[in-house]
């Protein structure tokens, strides 16, 4: 059965215009259409996770040595098969103590790589940016950039150094019972909460850029969809 | 099987053992010789000729079993031979036990004549046989009868005494250990004597009856030495009641010196309510002292306040230390503290305390009281069960319920007069907003351009520009759909770049949508630009890639054997473009494409060491370039590019002269970007106006008051 693709494109441009439009109209106050929607799309994205988990982990990985080598693929899944099953146990609230050998499994392998990652590509690598600007000898800047090299490393430096003091929450009791950092680590964490700010600043500023653009975009197509009518009618 | 009782716990034991297996009581009693020092003082007492005990027989002395068969009203049995108490008790024990079961005997004077004493004799006012042939003799005659000791007492044979005394050694009768440095005719004796022959009371330390009077058999046999009952035993067997008298018995009658003796004082004068010593003991307890002031008028011999006076400060003080705070103490500390104890319970009366049903102590009361009084459960002292509360903490606590209490009561909801005008300024935005991105749409397309060229799109340019022809590229692409149009608009460009020089692509996405939105931008890219670009010529689609940052390592470490086919099931790595990829170093580029600042973070750090700085281009939202900066601004970088947003994709555009997706939407974004400033200034303003008006106005009216 062929579907001529103008009327799918006014179809897909019909539908799009009115999940748009529901959408929009939460602003105004939750309803049921727009309960349906969002519900569609849960079940939608579910739905479609299981299919990707599918297609792209279970078979390839579980089936399709089974079906390629039926003998030595046994020995290949074995393992992940026995694991898998473990995790299946739970959901039962009996048996879910046998299911902490795959999650134990699974929450060691990811830390493990988590906390590597973190510290080889994250860590080091700041740590020692941080300082570079510094190394006038080994910096490869001309003799007049370097003076800007260092007064820029010099405000990295201070901006890292203050905001890590915001950071810093111990302080000693006092005799009336209050906690109250030094005084040094209040200033420092005053002029940390300027550079935190800037930085949530700009954070939220992307955010907003982001939706502004997604606004655009689903505006230009209402537009085109609209206009497209307008030309076909 | 045979087995033997235990006296003491009254459980069966075998027959060979010689400790109970429960109580460790002695079974079988000890037998030591007794040394030769001490043989004459002993055999001062004993009465040798005493037949074996039954073996049934409770291990009993006979001035108990005498008693006992007072009480219970029974026939006096036949006196028992106490030589089967030699066995049991040292020879000192053994003289008080004989003289004590012949003092509690029953059995007429005339069928145990010849074991009565002469001392006995004459307190029973028998004339005492004559003295046979020498003082010497008389005197060791008596001191088989009798202990030396209470030879002061009698009157007659007194010089007898005193001669033989002074005659033999001065040995202790009660450790057989001579004397040293006591005059004995000056100190003890010349008082016995002197008391006696002046008709006065006899010294206060010297006992009316006897200092072993009421001391059981047992206490003697534990400590091996006399003792006397203490003040407390002495008052819980007061209580029990006196025997009947009984006719002819020579303790009913007193003779005048003893009515003299302050012990007898202490019976008569009594008052009614204080404690007396059991009914069996009456008359044979020995008074004694409760008080201090009766204590210190005791003479004592000078030995012992020779004793006394050496007893050095230093140990005074240690004792005084090791003294246990009086009741009083602790009531004085408590009140210090602000809480009072309770009065300590009384004693329980007397019908209260346990008469012993079993063993050799049958028939006493009150003779073991550890277990009904010791250990007997009482009610908890109120200073153990209140708490100490300072002024600090019952505040605390007042707080505390304060606190639940309002939490228990409930509020009312309030009511939000700002809720229908939120309603109305959010649909005032939306159609601001509306409005702005239509105009720029349709009325004033293209009219403005970006205009500086930023380093990260600079750098990305100089990226793609490197590329040789026929390039592979890997794409990771983790986009969800909500964002599919930012990175569109942020990526168009450059992947319009890559499709000019015949980049192949390869995609994957590490979560599970992203594999989808990459083949829609490759699509959507070719469709705008009009490349040819299609699945399997153009690009392969590696898929979802489980895991997480594990995964990605795995990736990393080796992409063909992690994700070894495409979406549709082929061999990915077995087609010509790819046959000379085997790790991520062989591909020509890396393009990461994510609106997710963490997953950006992951990709970095899990792709440092095997994908060059040079080769490392990310593609990302505007929220996300914050985060990414520092590892691009870094020295050395670990990133060659980072393109953020529409503006840097509007950017690359205009510097590749080419109209893509960012410029479609560039004027409209504009737009609204300025109309949504706008908003934000002027719903700033609005709110500070208002604020200040509010402030005003409460200003006025504190100064109007």
């Amino acid at each position: 059965m062929n579907f001529d693709q103008p009327l799918l494109d006014l179809l897909g441009g019909a539908v799009g215009l009115l999940l748009t439009l529901l959408v929009f109209s939460y602003l105004l106050g939750d309803h049921i259409l727009v309960r349906l929607i969002f519900y569609g799309y849960i079940g939608l994205m579910a739905g479609f996770s299981v299919v990707i988990a599918f297609n792209s982990v279970i078979y390839p990985l579980l089936f399709q040595p089974l079906i390629d080598n039926p003998v030595t693929g046994w020995v290949q899944v074995a393992v992940p098969l026995f694991l898998s099953g473990l995790l299946f146990l739970k959901l039962s609230p009996r048996l879910s103590r046998l299911g902490n050998l795959s999650l134990a499994f699974l929450v060691g392998v990811g830390l493990a790589a988590l906390i590597g990652g973190a510290i080889q590509g994250t860590l080091v690598p700041q740590l020692s940016a941080a300082i570079s600007p510094f190394d006038l000898e080994r910096s490869a800047m001309a003799a007049e950039e370097r003076l800007s090299g260092v007064v820029q490393g010099f405000l990295i430096l201070f901006g890292t150094v203050t905001t890590l003091t915001y950071f810093h929450f111990g302080a000693r009791p006092r005799a009336s019972g209050s906690a109250r950092r030094p005084e040094w680590i209040e200033t420092l964490s005053w002029i940390g909460q300027i550079f935190i700010a800037i930085a949530l600043g700009l954070v939220f500023a992307g955010l907003l850029k982001a939706g502004f653009v997604a606004l655009v975009e689903r505006i230009q197509t209402l537009v085109n969809f609209i206009i497209t009518l307008q030309g076909g009618l | 099987m045979e087995t033997q009782r235990c006296p003491m716990c009254g459980r069966p034991n075998p027959p060979d053992v010689e400790v109970c297996q429960y109580c460790e009581a002695r079974l079988k009693p000890l037998w030591a010789e007794p040394s030769e020092e001490s043989s004459a003082a002993i055999e001062a007492g004993i009465t040798k000729s005493k037949p074996a005990l039954e073996p049934e027989e409770p291990l009993l002395p006979d001035w108990l079993i005498a008693s006992r068969e007072q009480l219970t009203g029974e026939e006096p049995s036949q006196p028992q031979e106490a030589e089967e108490e030699e066995f049991l008790l040292p020879p000192e024990e053994m003289e008080i036990n004989n003289f004590l079961g012949e003092l509690f005997s029953d059995v007429p004077a005339e069928e145990k004549e010849e074991d009565v004493p002469e001392w006995l004799q004459v307190l029973r006012n028998e004339k005492p046989p004559a003295p046979e042939t020498s003082p010497t003799s008389a005197g060791s005659e008596q001191e088989e009868s009798m202990p030396f000791w209470l030879g002061f007492e009698s009157s007659e044979p007194e010089e007898a005494l005193t001669e033989s005394t002074s005659a033999q050694e001065k040995v202790s009768p009660f450790t057989g250990i001579p004397f040293e440095g006591i005059d004995f005719d000056t100190d003890f004796l010349s008082l016995g004597e002197k008391a006696q022959s002046e008709g006065e009371a006899q010294p206060d330390f010297q006992p009316s009856v006897s200092p072993f009077e009421g001391v059981e058999p047992f206490l003697l046999e534990e400590e091996g030495l006399p003792q006397s009952p203490s003040p407390e035993e002495v008052s819980l067997r007061a209580e029990e009641t006196t025997p009947p008298p009984v006719e002819g018995d020579w303790m009913n009658e007193i003779p005048p010196w003893l009515e003299t003796l302050p012990g007898q004082e202490w019976e008569e004068s009594e008052a009614p309510e204080k404690e007396m010593p059991p009914e069996f003991l009456q008359g044979v307890v020995p008074p004694f002292v409760e008080t201090e002031e009766e204590l210190s008028e005791i003479e004592f011999p000078d030995w012992l306040t020779q004793v006394e006076g050496t007893i050095e400060p230093e140990l005074e003080a240690v004792i005084d230390n090791l003294t246990p705070p009086t009741i009083e103490m602790l009531a004085e500390q408590e009140e210090g503290e602000g809480i009072l104890p309770e009065e300590p319970e009384a004693t329980p009366p007397h019908e209260d305390i346990p008469v012993e049903v079993v063993g050799p102590l049958h028939g006493l009361r009150g003779v073991l009281p550890a277990e009904p009084m010791v250990a007997e459960q009482k009610k908890p002292s109120k200073a153990l069960s209140e708490l100490l509360v300072t002024d600090k903490q019952r505040a605390q606590a007042e707080l505390f319920l304060r606190i639940i209490a309002e939490e228990g009561k409930p509020k009312p909801i309030p009511t939000s007069r700002r809720a229908r005008p939120h309603t109305l300024w959010r649909g005032l935005i939306l159609l601001a907003l509306v409005i702005a991105a239509v105009i720029g749409y349709l009325i004033y397309p293209f009219s403005t351009v970006p205009q500086e060229l930023s380093v990260g799109v600079f750098d990305a340019m100089q990226a793609v520009n490197q590329l040789p022809a026929q390039a592979s590229v890997l794409l990771i692409v983790d986009v969800e759909g909500s964002d599919f149009a930012e990175m569109q608009a942020t990526t168009a460009g450059m992947l319009d770049q890559m499709m000019i020089k015949g980049a192949f692509f390869v995609l994957v996405s590490a979560n599970q949508n992203g594999a989808l939105q990459a083949d829609r931008l490759l699509r959507e890219v070719s469709r705008l630009n009009g490349h040819q670009y299609k699945p399997s010529s153009g690009w392969v689609n590696l898929g979802y890639l489980p895991g997480g940052a594990a995964g990605m390592q795995a990736f990393s470490q080796s992409i063909t054997e992690v994700m070894p086919g495409t979406v549709e099931g082929e061999a990915a790595w077995k087609s010509e473009r790819l046959k000379n990829i085997q790790t991520l170093s062989d591909f020509d580029l890396v393009v990461v494409i994510t609106e997710d600042s963490t997953r950006a973070r992951q990709w970095i750090e899990q792709l440092k060491g095997h994908v060059p700085a040079s080769r490392l281009v990310f593609a990302v939202s505007a929220q996300v370039e914050p985060i990414l900066r520092p590892y691009y601004e870094a020295n050395p970088r670990q990133i060659q590019s980072v393109l953020a947003g529409i503006r840097d994709g509007a950017i690359y555009e205009t510097q590749a002269a080419r109209r893509g997706w960012a410029m479609q939407l560039w004027d409209a974004y504009t737009l609204v970007v300025m109309t949504g400033i706008a908003l934000i200034l002027i719903g700033s303003s609005v709110y500070t106006l208002l604020a200040l008006l509010a402030w005003r106005k409460a200003k006025a009216e504190r100064e109007g008051r």
